[in-house]
C-alpha cells in the first residue's frame, strides 16, 4: 500500500475534518437512515441547501423530504432498496427528482450502501447525493433538438462490440424501445441493392480510411414498408485504428417523398411541355402565342404558310396589323373581354391580309392562359384557313344564281312555247283546213298533204316542247303515296286496244298492295309511255309480251318492264337513248321524245331509270322510285 | 227553226277572226256576229248594251292572251255587271298551258275550254248545244 494512501486513511479516522472536506467538496448531500426506525434519518446541511432549504429549520426525519421527492422516482428508489437489502450486489443507484423550494426540479443521483448486522440484515442505509440537474438539462435540450429534427443518435463501439441506438433512432427505425441490436443486425435494416452497397462502401471506408460519410437512402422497415433516412457516420480513430463509429440517423421520408413527387411532376410537366411544343410545331392548323398587346410571340410553320410571313417577320407584327380592317373591331371587342376576364376563350370567322396582299378567310379560336394569381401569361390562338371553303361557297352561290336565272329563262321559254309559238302553229293548221273547205280538190295534191303533215308535226313538236319545259324537279314533300298496282291497271286498260291489235300480251305481276312515292300525273305518264314503247317496238316474229314486275333495292322500289321486242343497240345508241329527239327504229310513230320525258319525270320524282337491252332479244327498263316508307318527315327551315 | 243566234267574238288575232268568219260563211250558220279586239273594248261595249237595256249576245267566244285587258280581266269585270249568268262563255285559246285550263274551272260562267285551231264541226257543235 502506498504510504500516502495509508496515511490518508489513518488521518480520516483520527481527524473528522478530512471526512467533512470530502463530503463538502465531492457531494451535494449525505444522509444516514435508520432502517430499524425508519422515521429517523440524519441529513447533512448540503442535502438541504442543494434543495433550497435552511438546514437549521429541517428536522432529522425521513418525513421531511417525502413530500418533495418525485413519487415515481421514490418508487424506483424503494424498489432498488428492497433488492439491495436482499442482495448486496444489486446497486442502490438511481436518479431522482426533488422539487426545489422555489418550485423547479432538482435532479439528483442518489446512491446508497446498506450497513448490515452480523446476520447480514440491513440496519442502516448510508446515502450520497450528487446533483445532475445541469447534465439533465443538456440531455433534455439534446433530446428535444433531436426529436424536433427527427435526428436519432447511434454508435458502434468496436472495442466493447456494442451498438447504441438512441430512443429516437429506435423510433425512426420503428423497433421496440428495449431492442438493442448487434453490429450484424444493424445491417439487416438495409435491403439488398444499390443503397446497401453504397452504405457498406462508406462504412468500410470509414473504418479503413477514417472518412466520414453522409448518405440518403431507403431502408426496409418491414416487408411492405421502406423509409427514406439520412445517415451520418463519423469514425473515431485512435492510434491508427478505428475504435468507434458514431453518427446520426434522420427521418427524411416526407421530404424525400415530396421531392420524388415533385420530380415526377416536373417530368410530367416536361413531357407535356414537349408534346405541346411538338404539337405546336407540327400542327395542321396555324397556332400562335401572343402577349396581351396582340404581338406574336411564337408562331408555328403552318401559320407562316397561311399568312405568307416568316416567323421573324410575324414577330415584328401584331394580329391587328394583318387583320382585314372591317373585321378588326369585332375581334378587338372579344380580345378585350378576354383580357378583362369576362371570358376565357372566343371563336370567330374573320379575314387576314396575306403578305402579298390578297385576303385570307380564317376561323380564329383564342384562349387565355393565366397563372394562379390570375395574371395573364399569354394568349393562345388557333387559326384555320377556310379560304378554299369560302371560294367554293362563293362559287356555289354564283352557280345557284346562274341556275336560277336559267330556270327563269326556261319558264319564259315554256310560256313562249305554250302561248306564242302554239298560237302561230294553230293558225297555220287553221288556214290549211280552211283551204280545203273551199277547194276539196286541193286535198289530193301531194304538196297539200305534205304541208298538212308538216303543220301537224309542228303542232306535236310544240306540244312535246311544252311538256319538257313544264317538268320541274318536285320537292320531296309534294310527293304522294300512290298505289302502283292501280296506276299499272289503268294504263293497261288504256293501251288494251292497241295491244290487242298488235298481239302483244301484257303480263302484270305487280302485287296489289304495292305503293310508291310520286305524282299521279307523272307516274301515269311514265307507265303509259313504257307500255306504248313496248308495243310499238315489238318483234314481228315472236309471241310478243311485256312483263311488269317490281322489287326492292336499297331505299328504292324498282318497277321492271321486260319485253321480247326489237331491243336497242346500247353500244351504239346507249348514250343517246334518253336524249331529246333520238329515234333508233324506223318506226312510223317513233318520235324520240317519249324516253326523254320519261327520264325527266322519273328524275323529277327523285328516281332514276336504267336499261338493259339486246338487239332482237328484248329490253329491260328498270324504274327506281322512292319507297313510300322512306319519305322523310318534313322539317321547318 | 230557232231564232238567229248572236255570237260575240273577243280575240285580237286577225288570222283567227278571218278564219272564223270564213267558217261561219261556209257553214251557212244562222248567226249574228260582233267582234272585239281585246277585253277592254268588249267590256266597254257590252256594259253599254246592258245600261241601254238591250239584249246581250247568246254566246261569247273569248280568247285569253290579248293586249290591254286579257280574257281573265274581261271576265272578272264583266261578271260583276251580271246579276245572273245569262251569257254562255267559251274560252277559245291556243294556250296549252295547264295553268290556263285550271284557271278556267274557277269561272262558273265558262262552259268549256277549246284549244285552237277550231274546226267547222266544233263551231256547229257549240251552236247546236246552245
Amino acid at each position: 500500500m502506498n504510504y500516502l494512501h495509508k496515511e490518508l486513511y489513518n488521518l480520516l479516522i483520527s481527524d473528522h475534518h478530512i471526512f467533512d472536506f470530502i463530503r463538502e467538496s465531492a457531494l451535494d448531500g449525505l444522509w444516514y437512515w435508520d432502517v430499524e426506525n425508519p422515521e429517523n434519518e440524519w441529513m447533512d446541511g448540503k442535502f438541504w441547501t442543494t434543495l433550497g432549504y435552511d438546514p437549521e429549520q429541517m428536522p432529522h426525519k425521513s418525513s421531511a423530504w417525502q413530500d418533495i421527492i418525485h413519487q415515481d422516482d421514490l418508487k424506483v428508489a424503494l424498489e432498488n432498496f428492497k433488492k439491495h437489502c436482499e442482495d448486496p450486489n444489486h446497486p442502490y443507484d438511481q436518479i431522482v427528482r426533488y422539487k426545489h423550494k422555489n418550485g423547479h426540479t432538482i435532479w439528483v443521483r442518489c446512491r446508497g450502501m446498506a450497513i448490515r448486522d452480523h446476520n447480514g440484515k440491513a440496519i442502516r442505509l448510508l446515502g450520497a447525493h450528487n446533483e445532475v440537474s445541469a447534465l439533465k438539462k443538456h440531455e433534455e435540450i439534446l433530446k428535444r433538438c433531436n426529436s424536433a429534427a427527427s435526428i436519432g443518435y447511434w454508435e458502434i463501439d468496436f472495442i466493447s462490440e456494442k451498438v447504441l441506438w438512441s430512443t429516437l433512432t429506435k423510433e425512426i427505425l420503428e423497433v421496440e424501445r428495449d431492442f438493442t441490436p448487434t453490429i450484424n443486425e444493424t445491417l439487416a435494416f438495409f435491403s439488398e441493392g444499390k443503397s446497401k452497397t453504397s452504405l457498406l462502401n462508406a462504412y468500410q471506408n470509414a473504418i479503413s480510411k477514417g472518412e466520414s460519410y453522409e448518405l440518403e437512402l431507403p431502408i426496409s422497415i418491414s416487408k411492405e414498408k421502406t423509409k427514406w433516412v439520412k445517415i451520418v457516420g463519423i469514425p473515431q480513430i485512435t492510434a491508427n485504428k478505428c475504435t468507434q463509429i458514431y453518427g446520426t440517423v434522420q427521418d427524411i421520408d416526407l421530404r424525400k417523398t415530396n421531392e420524388l413527387k415533385l420530380r415526377e411532376e416536373r417530368e410530367k410537366l416536361r413531357i407535356s411541355e414537349e408534346s405541346f411544343r411538338a404539337n405546336f410545331e407540327h400542327a395542321a392548323i396555324g397556332m400562335a402565342i401572343l402577349n396581351e398587346k396582340g404581338q406574336w410571340l411564337k408562331v408555328n410553320n403552318k401559320l407562316c404558310e397561311i399568312v405568307g410571313y416568316s416567323q421573324e417577320e410575324l414577330r415584328q407584327l401584331t394580329f391587328q396589323d394583318i387583320t382585314f380592317p372591317a373585321d378588326l373591331d369585332a375581334d378587338l371587342v372579344l380580345f378585350q373581354e378576354l383580357m378583362d376576364g369576362k371570358r376565357d376563350h372566343y371563336q370567330m370567322e374573320k379575314r387576314y391580309f396575306h403578305k402579298d396582299g390578297h385576303i385570307i378567310y380564317i376561323i380564329l379560336a383564342v384562349s387565355i392562359v393565366r397563372n394562379n394569381e390570375g395574371k395573364i401569361l399569354y394568349v393562345v390562338s388557333q387559326i384555320i384557313d377556310i379560304s378554299e371553303l369560302k371560294e367554293a361557297k362563293n362559287k356555289i352561290h354564283s352557280l345557284l344564281k346562274t341556275s336560277q336565272e336559267q330556270n327563269n329563262r326556261l319558264k319564259n321559254f315554256a310560256h313562249i312555247v305554250s302561248h306564242n309559238l302554239r298560237s302561230h302553229s294553230s293558225n297555220i293548221g287553221f288556214m290549211i283546213d280552211l283551204l280545203t273547205n273551199e277547194n276539196e280538190k286541193l286535198t289530193e295534191k301531194e304538196e297539200y298533204k305534205l304541208l298538212k303533215t308538216a303543220s301537224n308535226n309542228l303542232a306535236q313538236t310544240i306540244q312535246h316542247l311544252n311538256e319538257v319545259a313544264m317538268i320541274q324537279t318536285t320537292l320531296e314533300e309534294n310527293l304522294q303515296a300512290i298505289s302502283l298496282s292501280n296506276s299499272i291497271k289503268s294504263a293497261i286498260e288504256n293501251v288494251a286496244a292497241i295491244a290487242d291489235a298488235a298481239q302483244v300480251k301484257i303480263i302484270n305481276e305487280i302485287k296489289p298492295d304495292e305503293v310508291i312515292l310520286g305524282l299521279p300525273a307523272y307516274i301515269d305518264s311514265i307507265v303509259l309511255n313504257l307500255l306504248t314503247n313496248g308495243i310499238k317496238y315489238r318483234s314481228e316474229n315472236v309471241d310478243s309480251y311485256i312483263k311488269i314486275s317490281s322489287f326492292h333495292s336499297m331505299q328504292y322500289k324498282v318497277i321492271l318492264f321486260e319485253d321480247n321486242g326489237k331491243g336497242i343497240d346500247l353500244e351504239q345508241y346507249g348514250s343517246q337513248l334518253f336524249g331529246m329527239y333520238k329515234t333508233f327504229h324506223r318506226h312510223p310513230e317513233a318520235r324520240g321524245i317519249g324516253l326523254f320525258i320519261t327520264k325527266s319525270q322519273i328524275e323529277a320524282l327523285g328516281g332514276r331509270i336504267e336499261v338493259e337491252s339486246e338487239v332482237n332479244k328484248g329490253s329491260k327498263f328498270k324504274i327506281y322510285l322512292k319507297n313510300e316508307k322512306d319519305k322523310k318527315p318534313m322539317y321547318h327551315r | 227553226m230557232k231564232k238567229t243566234k248572236s255570237l260575240c267574238i273577243i280575240d285580237d288575232d286577225p288570222i283567227y277572226t278571218f278564219g272564223l268568219k270564213k267558217i261561219i260563211e261556209f257553214g251557212k250558220f244562222d248567226v249574228e256576229t260582233i267582234f272585239y279586239e281585246n277585253g277592254k273594248e268588249a267590256y266597254e261595249n257590252l256594259s253599254q248594251v246592258i245600261s241601254d237595256g238591250e239584249s246581250l249576245p247568246d254566246l261569247i267566244l273569248l280568247d285569253i292572251n290579248m293586249p290591254i285587258w286579257n280574257g281573265w280581266k274581261f271576265l272578272d269585270e264583266f261578271t260583276k255587271l251580271l246579276s245572273e249568268p245569262s251569257v254562255v262563255v267559251y274560252i277559245i285559246s291556243s294556250s296549252i298551258d295547264p295553268k290556263d285550263r285550271e284557271k278556267a274551272t274557277e269561272y262558273q260562267i265558262i262552259n268549256s275550254f277549246i284549244v285552237k285551231p277550231v274546226s267547222i264541226d266544233k263551231i256547229r257543235e257549240i251552236l247546236q248545244s246552245n
